[in-house]
């Protein structure tokens, strides 16, 4: 785990216009509160009807791998120039905000309405810093989950691709987040985490003799590969303030609880829970096998949605999952998505940057270490800093350049 | 520019071979006169784009047909014969290596559903493609031989 060089400046206090957008989707029409200034006016935008086939073949169009890879998005240009304009405000598209936060509702949790184009054609990404978050009563319970800003932010982050047995490219994307922050603090925070729930250890054994055999070390955080237990660990680092982790997200279209991020299978993991006032250790299992029907080339694991809800909530004030489909969700009952990202925040996570759909892996290369040169700046508020990066990716006239990375929970 | 995989397609895995059938696939698709009756190809079941690809060699006997869909063997061998031809039109093959290379950078967990007979029946119906930014004129009919070939071959053997 490392942290930044810079860490002399104070946090950025300049006072951003911040605009909130509650959308409800009425049986006729589409509705949008705007909120500023602690004022809300609601305005109607238009008719449902039409938007449904529009939004389903965009859906499926972002679900395509191929047509994603290729570029050959048309839908989404029609979404980002024609109809996703109707679903913003006018004086939203005319003079974008700083900061957007978004709470959509029904089929709109699934558009991305960051990159809709502005009245001056180019993306509202590259105009505001914009946060999405399930509901109201969410977002007030992230805000209220916010830590002090720091400007010596510290980061951990690891990385494996099990569908590739060549070169690890997730491992050295992982590896260039952490050389974003160059001063080594050197703290084995993972070790020391308060919760103490997660440690390689059967009761009664020293774990570091088979950590030692079986990947050279036996530091448990200097494993080569990134497992579950290990994820977990660094989701439960208090000493960081970002934690990334790369992995191949995964989707169980039968059973959505079941889907989750493949990860390297590595030793067994004992965890101990506090039960009756009696400490009791478990074994820390995968809640299912790896799925089959993958070109899986490596021993895999799932960490899986239900097994981060099942565990302590994430205490990094920024978590990135650079994994595909992490942030891409199925709807819920209640008007809850589904996504990896949504079950981290509702765990108790602050901020929750992902992919909505397949990510090309250069450009989430580029769009983190954009994103990080940005963030590790004087302090830079999350969203602000993710503008900057979108930035670095395009001048915002063509949606298909600017990746499909957003941010969920807490925009500062 | 020669495509690596063109080389030695018979050394790629299945999980790339089937990579590869999609980014074809994808390409002919795009590449299409008329690219609705192109999805609507794309989208019909392996077992009905078997049934018709078994009518075209005049070999519509059920057991045999499904061998196309069923047997992995089959399938990977009929594959092979499809990217070794599109592997001799060069306009046809730098397209599909971008698509494939595009592909391969996607940080996706995808089985890979398309099967070497959806390829071979867009092949077949479609005849003519313009592929590339040039719009470049690419006749399928060496594909379309190659694999009916293979197919006619396969299906009597199995008959």
């Amino acid at each position: 785990m490392t942290g930044p060089e810079s860490s002399g400046a104070a946090p950025q206090t300049t006072h951003e216009r911040v605009v909130g957008l509650v959308y409800v989707l009425g049986r006729d029409e589409v509705s949008v509160a705007v909120v500023e200034n602690r004022s809300w006016r609601w305005t109607t935008l238009g008719a449902v009807q039409p938007l449904l086939e529009p939004a389903a073949a965009l859906r499926d169009e972002l679900a395509d791998p191929m047509k994603v890879s290729r570029g050959r998005v048309p839908r989404l240009r029609e979404f980002v120039t024609g109809w996703g304009r109707d679903l913003l405000p006018r004086e939203v598209l005319e003079s974008p905000p700083d900061v957007l936060v978004v709470i959509p509702h029904e089929f709109i949790h699934q558009l991305p309405l960051q990159l809709v184009v502005a009245d001056d054609g180019r993306a509202l990404a590259l105009h505001s810093g914009i946060s999405y978050c399930s509901s109201i009563a969410l977002f007030c319970e992230v805000t209220r989950r916010r830590s002090r800003a720091q400007t010596a932010r510290v980061a951990a982050a690891a990385g494996v691709d099990v569908l590739d047995d060549g070169d690890d490219r997730f491992a050295a994307l992982a590896e260039d987040v952490l050389r974003r922050f160059p001063g080594d603090t050197g703290v084995a925070a993972p070790a020391a985490a308060p919760s103490g729930v997660h440690y390689l250890k059967q009761p009664g054994s020293d774990p570091r003799e088979l950590l030692l055999k079986l990947f050279g070390s036996a530091d448990p955080d200097a494993q080569p590969v990134l497992g579950r237990s290990r994820a977990k660990r660094l989701l439960h680092d208090p000493a960081a303030d970002l934690v990334c982790l790369v992995a191949h997200g995964f989707i169980d279209p039968q059973r959505h609880a079941n889907s989750g991020l493949l990860l390297a299978a590595t030793i067994d993991t004992w965890r101990q829970l506090r039960v009756y006032d009696r400490d009791m250790s478990f074994p820390d299992r995968p809640l299912r096998d790896a799925p089959v029907t993958l070109p899986i080339r490596r021993a895999a694991e799932v960490l899986t949605l239900t097994e981060l809800e099942l565990d302590e909530p994430p205490t990094a004030a920024v978590v990135m999952l650079v994994a595909c489909s992490a942030g891409s969700s199925i709807q819920l009952r209640a008007d809850e998505p589904g996504s990896l990202a949504e079950s981290l925040l509702r765990r108790g996570g602050s901020a929750v940057i992902a992919p909505m759909w397949d990510c090309d892996v250069e450009v989430a290369h580029a769009w983190t270490e954009a994103f990080l040169d940005a963030w590790t700046t004087d302090g830079r508020p999350v969203a602000l800093a993710m503008r900057e990066a979108f930035g670095v990716l395009g001048d915002g006239r063509d949606p298909g350049a600017l990746g499909p990375f957003h941010l969920r929970g807490d925009w500062r | 520019m020669t495509a690596d995989w063109c080389s030695a397609p018979e050394e790629l895995d299945d999980a790339d071979l089937r990579l590869l059938l999609q980014a074809a696939t994808s390409v002919l698709a795009e590449s299409a006169h008329d690219e609705s009756e192109a999805a609507d190809l794309v989208e019909r079941p392996p077992s009905v784009a078997a049934a018709d690809v078994g009518v075209a060699v005049g070999g519509s006997e059920r057991l045999a047909v499904d061998r196309l869909v069923d047997d992995p063997a089959t399938d990977r061998a009929l594959a092979l014969v499809l990217v070794r031809e599109v592997c001799a039109i060069p306009a046809l093959r730098d397209e599909v290596d971008e698509a494939y290379a595009a592909r391969k950078r996607m940080m996706v967990v995808d089985p890979g559903t398309v099967l070497a007979v959806s390829l071979l029946l867009l092949v077949l119906k479609l005849r003519r493609v313009k592929v590339g930014r040039q719009g470049v004129d690419v006749e399928l009919d060496p594909v379309r031989d190659g694999g009916l070939k293979l197919v006619a071959k396969l299906l009597g053997g199995a008959g």
